[in-house]
C-alpha cells in the first residue's frame, strides 16, 4: 500500500470527535471516492492525512499514517507535500497569484529548482489541464471549471504521487464536469492515486476503483419529490412575465440579451446554463436586485432570492436571528416572530441550531439556513441559484422534497441549476441560457 | 456598479500598459516628491493635468473611473474647505465669517495646495494599478529590493480587494432581498446593517485568508531559506530611455526645491 492509515481519530478543542477510529489504505494508482454526508469527516481526513492536523490546527489525534510503510508524523507539511498535495473546497483561494502561470510555478520556486526544471513543471503542468491558453489571465478572468483546473495544475507542479481532491465538481456545469473527470482519468493513467472527496459521487463511479464511506452506509438518493408531495396545479396565469430584458454591467459586458419568457403561477421552472451564461444576472434582475434594466418585468406577487453563496448572505449573530431577520423588517410582532422561526426551524432542521452563529455550519447547512431564511418570509415566488451545492445526498433530498412540498402547495419555484438529472426529477418546466439568451424553453404548461 | 472593478487591472495596449513597471514607480515617486517640494497652486494645478493626462492616455474608460474619480474630488472638497476654517498658520484675508467660523483666503489656498497634493498623488497611483498587471508590480517591488515576503502580500492584496468588494455588494443585495432597504431605515438600522455587512465580510475574507494560508503552506512557501525567480526581465531601451528622462526630472525638481522655485506666494503655505 502506498498510503495507509490506521485506527485515526481525531478531536477538535470544542469536543467535537470529527474521526473516529477510521482506517483507510490507498494503492499505488487507484482512485478512492471517500463519501458521505456533510460533517462526517471527510475534509478533517485530508488535512490529517498531510498533518495540517494537527500541525497548523489543533486537535487531540490518535492512530498512525503510513506513506511507503514509513509513519509520517515527524514530517513537516512542506516534507509531505512532496509526495501529497491537496485541492481545497473552495479553488479561489489557492489562486493567490496573479496569473495562472505564476499560481502554478509558485511550489517549484519555493522548492529552489532550477529555472529549467521549473519551466518544464509548469509547461507541463497547464498542458494536463488544457489551459495553454490562458496561462496568463488572472483568476477573475477564468470560469469555474478553468479554477479547478488552474488549482489543480498547481498542485501537480509540485510533482506528488497523489492527489486529494476535496469536492472538486462542486459549482462546475455539466462540461466543466465532464473536463475535469476526463483530466482525472488521465491522471489515473498516469500513475498517480487519487482520493476524490465527493458527497455525490455518482458522476464519478464509472473512473473509480472503489468508494469509501465514512459515517454511515452510502445509500442512493431518494428523490421523486413529486410522489412525495404530490403535484401541483399551476394556474395559466404568469407570476412573472418578462419582456425584451437586456441587461448591460457597466463594465460593458452584456449580460442578458433581449429576454422574453412568462413563468406560470404554481410551476416549477429549472434554469440551467453554461457558467457565465447570465442565470444569476437574470435571477438578479427577477428579484429587482439590479438597477440599470432595461426591458420589462412583470412580477405577480414577491420574490424571494436565494444566493448562490451562502456565507455572504448570512450575517446575524445566530441562526434564530438569521431567521427572523426579514420579519423585523416588517415590523411584525415579536409574538410571531418567534412562532414562525420555530416553525420553519422544524421544517429545515434547525431547532437543535438555532443558538449557533451561521458562519460555524457546514457549507451545506449555510445553504438550507439562507434558503429558509427566505422561506420565513413567504414569498410567492422563489429563486434558488444552485440550492444542490454541498449538500450531501440525504440533505439534498430533504430539500428537494420540502421544494417540491411548497410548490405543490402552489409556491412558485425559479431554480437554477448545474445538475440537469435533478432538474428533470424536480421540474416541469426548462429554461435554458447561453451567452445572455434563452435558447431553449420547454414547458409542461402553457400559459 | 460592480465595486470590484474599480481596483482591478484593465487591460489595453497603450504607451503606458506596455511601460515597465520600474518606470511607472519611478514616476510615482518622482511625482509624489514634486508634489511634496513644490508649493505653488499653479505648478501643482499642472501636476494634476500630467496625471490626468496619463490616465487619458491609458484610455480607462470613464464608466470605471468616474466614482473614484468623484470620491478623489470629495476629498480634495472636504479637505479645501477644513483647511479653510481650521488653517493655523498666518491668517490675514478674511474672505465671509458665520457664527465664530471664519474662512480666510490663507487657509483656502492651503486647503487648494493640499487638495491639488492629492488629487496628484491618488490619480497617478490608482493609473498605476490599474495599468499594471498585479504579476508585474509584483514583480517590480521586487526588482526594487523589497523583501519577497512584502511584495507577495502586496500583490495578494490586489488579487483579493476586488473579491472582498464583491462580497460587500452581495451582502449588501441580501439585506435588500430580505427587506432591508437602506433608504427606508433610520440612521440606527443603517448602522447596524453596516455593522453586520462588515463583520460577514471580515469573516468571509478571514476564511479564505486561512484556506489560502494552507495553500500557500502546502506549496513549500518558505519552507527554504532561498527561493527560486524564473522571471528576470530586463529593462527594454525604451524604458531606459524613459527612466533617464524621470531621473533627470528628479534631479530639476531637486534642484527646484534647493533653490526655492515654485514655493508659492507664501512659503508657509507648502506645509
Amino acid at each position: 500500500m502506498m498510503l495507509e492509515c490506521r485506527n485515526l481519530s481525531v478531536r477538535y478543542p470544542n469536543g467535537f470527535l470529527a474521526l473516529d477510529n477510521f482506517s483507510f489504505s490507498l494503492a499505488k494508482e487507484e482512485l478512492v471516492i471517500l463519501s458521505g454526508p456533510t460533517g462526517c469527516g471527510k475534509s478533517t481526513l485530508a488535512l490529517r492525512l498531510l498533518n495540517i492536523i494537527p500541525q497548523n490546527i489543533p486537535a487531540e489525534v490518535s492512530g498512525e499514517i503510513l506513506l511507503d510503510g514509513k509513519e509520517t508524523s515527524g514530517l513537516g507539511i512542506h516534507e509531505l507535500s512532496k509526495r501529497i498535495q491537496l485541492l481545497l473546497q473552495n479553488p479561489e483561494a489557492m489562486l493567490f497569484s496573479p496569473s495562472v502561470e505564476e499560481n502554478v510555478q509558485f511550489g517549484p520556486e519555493n522548492l529552489c529548482l532550477e529555472p529549467a526544471e521549473i519551466s518544464r513543471r509548469v509547461k507541463d503542468a497547464i498542458q494536463r489541464v488544457s489551459l495553454e491558453e490562458k496561462k496568463l489571465n488572472g483568476p477573475d478572468e477564468l470560469s469555474g471549471g478553468e479554477e479547478q483546473r488552474a488549482a489543480i495544475a498547481s498542485l501537480l507542479a509540485m510533482a506528488p504521487d497523489i492527489l486529494i481532491l476535496d469536492e472538486p465538481l462542486t459549482n462546475l456545469d455539466a462540461q466543466g464536469k465532464r473536463d475535469l473527470i476526463e483530466i482525472i482519468t488521465a491522471l489515473k493513467n498516469a500513475g498517480k492515486s487519487i482520493v476524490v472527496i465527493e458527497h455525490r459521487p455518482a458522476e464519478l463511479l464509472e473512473i473509480a476503483d472503489r468508494v469509501v464511506c465514512i459515517g454511515g452506509s452510502h445509500s442512493p438518493l431518494e428523490r421523486g419529490a413529486r410522489s412525495v408531495a404530490g403535484v401541483s396545479n399551476p394556474s395559466h396565469t404568469p407570476a412573472v412575465r418578462i419582456s425584451n430584458l437586456s441587461f448591460t454591467y457597466e463594465s460593458g459586458f452584456q449580460a442578458l440579451r433581449n429576454i422574453n419568457f412568462e413563468i406560470s403561477r404554481g410551476d416549477f421552472v429549472a434554469l440551467t446554463g453554461p457558467n457565465g451564461s447570465g442565470k444569476t444576472t437574470l435571477a438578479l434582475c427577477l428579484a429587482g436586485l439590479l438597477s440599470g434594466v432595461s426591458g420589462q418585468i412583470q412580477r405577480e406577487g414577491e420574490i424571494g432570492y436565494v444566493f448562490q453563496r451562502p456565507e455572504v448572505q448570512l450575517f446575524c449573530g445566530s441562526v434564530r436571528e438569521e431567521l427572523a431577520f426579514g420579519l423585523k423588517n416588517r415590523r411584525i410582532s415579536k409574538k410571531e416572530i418567534a412562532e414562525r422561526v420555530q416553525k420553519i426551524a422544524q421544517k429545515t432542521g434547525f431547532e437543535l441550531l438555532l443558538d449557533r452563529h451561521p458562519h460555524t455550519l457546514s457549507r451545506g447547512q449555510m445553504k438550507r439556513l439562507a434558503i429558509a431564511s427566505l422561506l420565513i418570509l413567504e414569498p410567492d415566488v422563489l429563486i434558488l441559484d444552485e440550492p444542490t451545492v454541498g449538500q450531501d445526498e440525504a440533505n439534498l433530498a430533504g430539500l428537494m422534497n420540502y421544494l417540491a412540498e411548497l410548490n405543490a402547495g402552489g409556491k412558485t419555484i425559479l431554480m437554477i441549476t448545474h445538475d440537469v438529472e435533478l432538474a428533470g426529477d424536480y421540474a416541469r418546466s426548462f429554461l435554458k441560457m447561453e451567452k445572455g439568451e434563452i435558447v431553449k424553453y420547454d414547458s409542461l404548461i402553457t400559459v | 456598479m460592480i465595486l470590484s472593478s474599480l481596483f482591478k487591472y484593465y487591460q489595453a495596449d497603450t504607451l503606458i500598459h506596455r511601460l515597465d513597471v520600474r518606470v511607472k514607480i519611478i514616476f510615482l515617486i518622482v511625482l509624489s516628491s514634486a508634489c511634496v517640494i513644490f508649493g505653488n497652486p499653479g505648478i501643482l494645478f499642472g501636476l494634476w493635468l500630467v496625471s490626468l493626462a496619463i490616465l487619458f492616455t491609458a484610455r480607462i474608460p470613464w464608466s470605471k473611473s468616474k466614482y473614484l474619480f468623484y470620491g478623489f474630488v470629495f476629498l480634495a472638497v472636504t479637505v479645501g474647505l477644513t483647511q479653510g476654517l481650521f488653517y493655523y498658520g498666518p491668517r490675514i484675508h478674511l474672505i465671509f465669517q458665520i457664527g465664530n467660523f471664519k474662512f480666510y483666503q490663507e487657509g483656502l489656498i492651503y486647503g487648494l495646495i493640499q487638495s491639488l497634493r492629492s488629487l496628484t498623488i491618488l490619480t497617478a497611483g490608482w493609473t498605476l494599478a490599474l495599468t499594471t498587471h498585479p504579476m508585474d508590480l509584483l514583480f517590480g517591488l521586487r526588482k526594487f529590493k523589497f523583501p519577497f515576503e512584502f511584495c507577495f502580500l502586496i500583490a495578494m492584496s490586489l488579487r483579493f480587494l476586488p473579491q472582498i468588494l464583491d462580497h460587500i455588494q452581495a451582502n449588501y443585495q441580501a439585506q435588500k432581498a430580505r427587506g432591508f432597504v437602506f433608504s427606508k431605515f433610520s440612521f440606527l438600522d443603517k448602522w447596524q446593517a453596516l455593522m453586520r455587512m462588515l463583520s460577514t465580510v471580515l469573516l468571509t475574507s478571514l476564511q479564505t485568508a486561512r484556506d489560502t494560508a494552507l495553500a500557500i503552506d502546502l506549496r513549500a512557501f518558505r519552507a527554504y531559506p532561498k527561493r527560486t525567480f524564473v522571471r528576470e526581465n530586463p529593462l527594454r531601451a525604451q524604458d531606459k530611455i524613459w527612466m533617464f528622462f524621470l531621473l533627470a526630472t528628479a534631479v530639476l525638481i531637486v534642484i527646484a526645491g534647493i533653490k526655492g522655485w515654485g514655493l508659492g506666494p507664501n512659503s508657509a503655505y507648502r506645509g
